[in-house]
């Protein structure tokens, strides 16, 4: 740059020599005055300065000027045009644009005013020679580029080409300049020309030696091009122009700056014309802010004090690169430099595609480098958005934190916080996102957003984790509150599905129907599959067969690709198995294990073969020698599972039930081996799932077993491998299998009244139990151990409230195994206590143990009894008359005898009499041999008659029922009911050695009472009955 | 006199042997500009510089060898040597092997200057590294680092791609896990790395966790997926680092994210069960499969697939698409001021 200021020094100098050598006269020494002072003021740069003496020059003289001066007074126009070029491009880098626009205005008419005014040899013009006279168009083009009339540029440049001296008019800056102004002007005129702009860019690249083609030249031009190719939506060309000429068209970064915001314009355009490869190539052409900055700082090092230096082609204006820093160091402390924008389009391009990984990595490197950037809150936004999308949960919690700590009163905080918790819920991390929600729901407005996602959570989490008690209250909040909610399809689900898990059946149906009818477009409701499946379930365990196979069909024709199909089939299995169609059942569950194993779902699979292995082992035959035609046939599946499929929940099942078949072929003592593994496994698991089986079918194989005894079993689970001396509960479990054991060797040995093996085996049972009570806490039982303990001593000690802790214990436990037997349980010992509110209580439990529990008929038969029991007890003889009913009409039979005889005395207590003879009737012909309820029914019946004494020839009933009585009650009452009674079981009363204290009392009051109304006289007493009888055989009539 | 004369016959002898240096290295003179205090200039071939002593000739021709020294002498500017330029034009051109030649060249003809700033000695030794790094002659870099005198470099980033060879070190080491500590170490979490150097540390450790989860895949099938999703994501950043300035990483980096996951089980599973009635599309392999579609597109969008073609493993990533879902995360760039490319009409005036 120094030397071009030089020689444009010189060139005004030899202006100032000539005007000085011909103006003679004081004007002329005015000028040349002027001239000089304008020609200082260039060498400072001073280029306003400068041109302000030209203009007052011009103005001054030139209205006269070709004939003072003649053409060489052009060149003062020259060089004012010069300084207005000069001034035009430093307020286009200022961004000064109507300034720009003013300055090449003023040059162009500069120019002009040099060649149309100022020819050489122009008639009445002094002779001298305007040396700028062709030069001038070339500035004059110049101009018009500055202008951006670019087609009048190209005339200009045309016009100068015909009419130069091309020994005298050199082409400007350079030849190579030249040539890229010619491309520039073809690229941007009005049709662009991209073959004939190239056809100029290209030799001036071969040539860029040669033709001093300065870099900067270069890629102005490359951006015309790379400009009328987007236009003209030509990519291709600018591409294939940029990869052959990328190291000329890559320059030093302290040269890129002011580029830098042209390539990213250029590149936004071709984004905007879908030009992707152009514009990720434009981009990748911009050096990062820091390698600009840090190069133009060393150029400027290495210039102190120095207004520039010209290198080569390439200048160097140190005025022009600290402007350029200091706006770069501003845009850098403003968060924004070119480098944000660039980052930006990279995810653009990347989202184009849906690269949604792309788009993440973009965002991360514009949070960690670019932080400061006026766009970072929706940077930030945007990378908790595409965490989530993307499933990173650790990631969106981590970015959400980070946005809710620096904007947490944006509006979009509230859906940050939605997406960190739909994060981690749809990602499955429901522990997580439960615990992120109980944290926040308490401090939430109610209806927002954010109150509605929660909700939605919390219920959602507590569902997928099982806690279906917990979840019920959430969902049912959440759909009661938000039933416009996004989020109400799900909750709908959850709702219906929740109650299929707690196996409230009738309501999962009614909520499960009500769903399907309300989300019926499968398109639209991902659940469909889902609750077609609970649905079959809820029919299926109501054993309503054909109803859950039609929707089973419906989900494998319309959803065959359903995540649920695999389990639909094993569903399908089931059912068939249930109606005896086992050969439906094994083709199911084989179709289930195809699928499974297929989708790699070795849960299912494992289920599969487990009820393959169940099914086949205890499929019976009609063959009496061989009953179990298929067991051999599990074996197979049986080494499946165990080979592929061990680390499923389903080994148990299939090692218990597989025994037989492993027996069958000979392979008894490795199916034993894995009897007892499981054991020992299921002895470390937290849920000891199916142990009890487990252990019951290894005592049982164990004493099938040649030459094992029950003593021996009793010393291996003392001591079993694997189950360390802490594991209190699984020992307990085992103390509990011998008992079975022992209680079972107790029948066998009654059979064959061995009685000394019967008082071993129960001394055997009395002091486990007293092991199992003294040495266990009722916390390191399990469920079933708890229930085991409890009953003993609630049924079978003269203190059954010792049995409370047991079931307490069970009934505090998340666990609900066996909740309704010790429910039961308390509710019996409730019943057993001398205070009435307690056995009120214990009818109001038991009541409700009997409604739920529903797939145990046992508990509801037990709990129906107590019931009967206790409120015979307290006197609710109403109540009593009501649960005997449904006791009866249920067909129960445990006790059948019991209820009848309370029914009847239900009756009898409210002064029924007639209904109450009816009854104990019944009772005492029926369970005659039942002392404790037969002897009262006859003692009520007879007491009953002898105080209604009545007449033979009465009537008793009314209508249909009506009867003529041919014995007078009291007669009857002794004669057909108290003394055949009395005689007919005299022999039990004195023969049998088991009869209680209580019967004998009972028996005995019948026969006392008996006795009184024979010896009252107002009777005829049986020896008379029979002398009367034997007399009227005798005469011919009677029996 | 005879003192006068006794200096006259050292200072003689004092120049001729400079001369003689000066005439041996006379085609390899670096022209410079001698910048003094008081403003002026001269322009210059210099012989050499050593103490803040300069020596140089004003012609290639002048037999006469001058001398300039600080205070007096402020600064030398360098022009930039031809061969420099060429050594340049050649590394932009990619064409690594010629330009290290050149580098070296350059950096052996102006050794005698190379305690000044900015000198092209320096300048070229640091280029010539990064075209063995470019030439991935990881051995060579290591070499050459190791003699490589950095006085002379004045720019932040050139300094920091020294101490950036440490990834590469560790590369040809294949010192995998030093990678992995170093990208996680504070001494570059915490720094603010220009973009043409940072896409060199996401792709190293990129590279390293890439090999990590490899070995770790061996060990236990079941181990890989947290440092499988590492790679994943610094590969990913590779794409976007320095908007695909260093293109070579760029598409090592994409074509090593196919490899990931054409070798993925669960992609490969998702492929055989593409359409049929066992498809899972909630599966982690089906999602990596329409990762590995989307990447692949992206591949061909921008152009990738120009330089280096997809071979066919994953070309075929294409026919697995579904449904394009974009995420909308991100708009378009802000455009800036209109295109104003006349640059070439503001050079030099005429003379």
């Amino acid at each position: 740059m120094i030397s071009k200021f030089n020689s444009a020094a010189a060139s005004l100098m030899i202006i100032v020599m000539v005007f000085t050598a011909s103006a003679v006269d004081v004007r002329a020494q005015n000028l040349q005055a002027q001239l000089s002072n304008g020609n200082i003021a260039y060498q400072k740069g001073d280029f306003e300065g400068c041109r302000n003496i030209y203009e007052h020059v011009t103005k001054t003289f030139g209205a006269r000027a070709p004939m003072l001066y003649g053409p060489k007074f052009g060149v003062i126009y020259y060089r004012k045009g010069l300084c207005e070029l000069k001034l035009a491009g430093e307020a286009k880098r200022g961004n000064r644009q109507a300034d720009a626009s003013k300055w090449f205005e003023e040059a162009a008419k500069s120019f002009e005013v040099c060649y149309t005014k100022f020819p050489n040899g122009g008639t009445n013009m002094a002779p001298t020679i305007n040396t700028a006279h062709k030069t001038c168009l070339q500035r004059w083009a110049e101009t018009k580029m500055g202008l951006k009339d670019y087609d009048e540029a190209l005339r200009l440049y045309s016009k100068f080409e015909a009419e130069r001296d091309s020994a005298k008019d050199k082409r400007l800056p350079s030849r190579g300049g030249f040539n890229i102004n010619l491309a520039i002007c073809n690229f941007l005129k009005t049709e662009p020309d991209i073959a004939e702009g190239i056809g100029k860019f290209e030799p001036a690249l071969v040539n860029k030696e040669k033709w001093q083609t300065s870099d900067s030249a270069v890629v102005a031009a490359f951006l015309a091009l790379s400009q009328a190719v987007v236009k003209q939506g030509q990519e291709g060309a600018m591409v294939d122009f940029l990869n052959k000429n990328r190291a000329d068209l890559t320059l030093e970064p302290y040269q890129m700056y002011e580029f830098s915001p042209l390539f990213l314009k250029l590149a936004a355009n071709a984004l905007d014309a879908d030009m992707y490869i152009a514009a990720r190539n434009l981009y990748s052409m911009i050096p990062s802010s820091e390698v600009i900055m840090q190069d133009i700082q060393a150029r400027i090092n290495q210039l102190p004090g120095r207004r520039g230096i010209v290198d080569g082609a390439n200048t160097i204006d140190v005025g022009r690169l600290k402007k350029g820093l200091a706006s770069l160091k501003e845009k850098v402390s403003s968060g924004d430099p070119d480098d944000v924008g660039i980052l930006t389009a990279m995810c653009f391009l990347h989202d184009k595609v849906g690269n949604q990984r792309g788009v993440y990595a973009g965002l991360q490197l514009l949070e960690r480098y670019y932080n400061k950037s006026k766009k970072r809150e929706t940077n930030l936004y945007n990378l908790v958005r595409v965490s989530s999308l993307l499933g990173l949960i650790i990631d969106t919690e981590k970015h959400g934190k980070v946005y809710l700590d620096n904007f947490p009163e944006s509006e979009k905080a509230e859906s940050v916080r939605r997406m960190m918790l739909s994060s981690l819920f749809f990602a499955g991390e429901y522990e997580k996102s439960l615990q992120v929600a109980e944290s926040i729901f308490d401090d939430l407005p109610k209806e927002t957003a954010q109150h509605d996602m929660c909700l939605f959570v919390l219920g959602g989490s507590y569902f997928y984790l099982g806690r279906f008690d917990e979840a019920q209250s959430f969902i049912d909040q959440h759909i009661a509150e938000y039933p416009e909610s996004k989020l109400a399809m799900h909750s709908r689900y959850y709702q219906a599905s929740n109650q299929t898990r707690m196996q409230y059946w009738d309501e999962a149906a009614e909520l499960l129907d009500k769903f399907l009818a309300d989300y019926a477009e499968p398109a639209k409701n991902i659940y469909t599959p889902n609750a077609l499946y609970d649905r079959a379930s809820c029919h299926f365990s109501a054993s309503e067969y054909e109803p859950a196979l039609e929707l089973l069909k419906r989900l494998e024709e319309e959803f065959p690709r359903s995540g649920m199909i695999d389990m639909s089939f094993t569903m399908r299995g089931n059912i068939h198995e249930s109606m005896a169609d086992f050969e439906d059942a094994e083709k199911y569950y084989l179709q289930a294990l195809d699928v499974a194993q297929k989708r790699n779902n070795d849960s299912v699979a494992g289920e599969a073969l487990s009820y393959l292995v169940g099914m086949l082992a205890a499929q019976k035959g009609p063959d009496k020698d061989n009953p179990y035609p298929r067991l051999k046939d599990a074996v197979p599946f049986y080494k499946q599972f165990m080979k592929d499929y061990s680390a499923t929940p389903f080994k148990p099942q299939v090692v218990v039930y597989g025994m037989p078949a492993m027996k069958a072929v000979g392979e008894e003592e490795e199916g034993l081996k894995n009897l007892q593994d499981i054991i020992t496994e299921l002895a470390g698991d937290e849920r000891q799932f199916f142990l009890e089986e487990s252990v019951n079918a290894f005592s049982d194989f164990f004493l099938q077993k040649e030459g094992n005894t029950p003593e021996q079993l009793k010393d291996f689970y003392y001591s079993f491998p694997g189950i360390d001396i802490s594991n209190k509960r699984v020992l307990a479990l085992l103390r509990i299998a011998i008992i079975g054991v022992f209680e079972e060797q107790i029948k066998t040995a009654e059979a064959n009244e061995d009685k000394d093996l019967v008082l071993k085996y129960s001394s055997g049972i009395k002091a486990l139990f007293k092991d199992l009570k003294g040495e266990f806490d009722p916390a390191q039982l399990t469920n079933f151990v708890l229930i085991r303990v409890g009953d003993y001593l609630r049924k079978k000690t003269s203190a059954p409230k010792q049995a409370l802790p047991y079931y307490e214990e069970l009934l505090n436990r998340d666990d609900k195994f066996g909740e309704f037997k010790a429910r039961l349980g308390i509710a019996d010992v409730l019943g057993g206590s001398d205070d009435v509110s307690d056995n009120k209580q214990a009818i109001v439990s038991l009541e409700d143990i009997r409604k739920r529990a529903t797939d145990d008929e046992l508990v509801q038969e037990d709990a129906l009894f107590r019931i009967v029991e206790i409120s015979a007890k307290i006197g609710d003889w109403a109540k009593c008359e009501t649960s005997c009913r449904q006791y009866i009409d249920a067909k129960y039979n445990k006790k059948t005898a019991q209820v009848s005889y309370l029914f009847a005395v239900s009756y009898d207590k409210r002064g029924m009499k007639e209904d109450a003879l009816f009854n104990y009737g019944n009772v005492y012909n029926r369970y005659r041999g039942f002392i404790l309820i037969s002897a009262p029914s006859v003692q009520r019946v007879m007491e009953i008659m002898w105080e209604r004494n009545m007449q033979a020839g009465e009537q008793v009933g009314a209508g249909d029922k009506a009867i003529i009585l041919e014995m007078s009650d009291r007669q009857t009452c002794y004669q057909k009911i108290g003394w055949p009674y009395v005689n007919g079981t005299k022999r039990i009363r004195e023969n049998n050695p088991d009869m209680t204290d209580e019967e004998k009392d009972l028996w005995d009051a019948v026969a006392a009472l008996v006795k009184k109304y024979e010896t009252s006289g107002m009777i005829k007493t049986m020896e008379q009955v029979k002398k009367e009888e034997e007399e009227a055989k005798r005469r011919g009539r009677g029996k | 006199m005879k003192i006068q004369s006794i200096l006259i016959v050292l200072s003689s002898v004092y120049f001729l042997f400079v001369a003689s240096v000066a005439a041996q290295q006379e085609s390899e003179l670096l022209k410079g500009r001698l910048l003094y205090s008081d403003g002026r200039h001269v322009d210059c071939y210099i012989i050499s510089y050593r103490a803040g002593v300069a020596t140089y000739r004003t012609n290639m021709k002048s037999l006469n060898i001058l001398q300039a020294k600080k205070p007096a002498l402020e600064a030398i500017y360098f022009y930039e040597p031809q061969i420099f330029t060429d050594a340049m034009y050649l590394y932009r051109a990619k064409n690594y092997s010629e330009a290290k030649v050149k580098f070296a060249e350059c950096e052996a003809s102006f050794k005698s200057v190379d305690s000044l700033p900015d000198n092209y000695a320096t300048l070229a030794g640091f280029y010539k590294m990064e075209c063995s790094r470019m030439s991935n002659d990881l051995e060579a870099l290591s070499a050459e680092l190791e003699k490589y005198r950095k006085d002379g470099l004045t720019r932040e980033n050139h300094h920091l791609q020294l101490e950036l060879y440490t990834f590469w070190e560790a590369v040809q080491l294949k010192d995998w896990a030093r990678i992995d500590r170093l990208a996680m170490g504070d001494s570059w979490q915490g720094r603010k790395v220009p973009s043409e150097l940072r896409v060199q540390i996401e792709y190293c450790h990129a590279l390293a966790l890439d090999e990590l989860a490899k070995e770790g895949l061996k060990e236990d099938p079941n181990e890989d997926s947290f440092r499988w999703g590492r790679a994943i994501s610094a590969y990913n950043r590779v794409l976007s680092s320095d908007a695909t300035a260093s293109i070579d990483l760029v598409l090592k980096a994409a074509n090593n994210l196919m490899r990931i996951y054409a070798e993925d089980e669960g992609v490969q599973m998702a492929i055989k069960n593409w359409k049929t009635e066992h498809e899972k599309v909630s599966s982690v392999g089906y999602q990596k499969l329409m990762e590995a579609n989307t990447l692949a597109q992206f591949y061909k969008q921008v152009g990738f697939h120009e330089i280096q073609p997809l071979i066919t493993d994953y070309e075929k990533f294409l026919n697995y698409g579904q449904v394009k879902v974009e995420t909308a995360a991100v708009t378009k760039p802000d455009a800036g001021a209109e295109p104003d490319v006349e640059k070439a009409a503001e050079a030099p005036e005429a003379e």
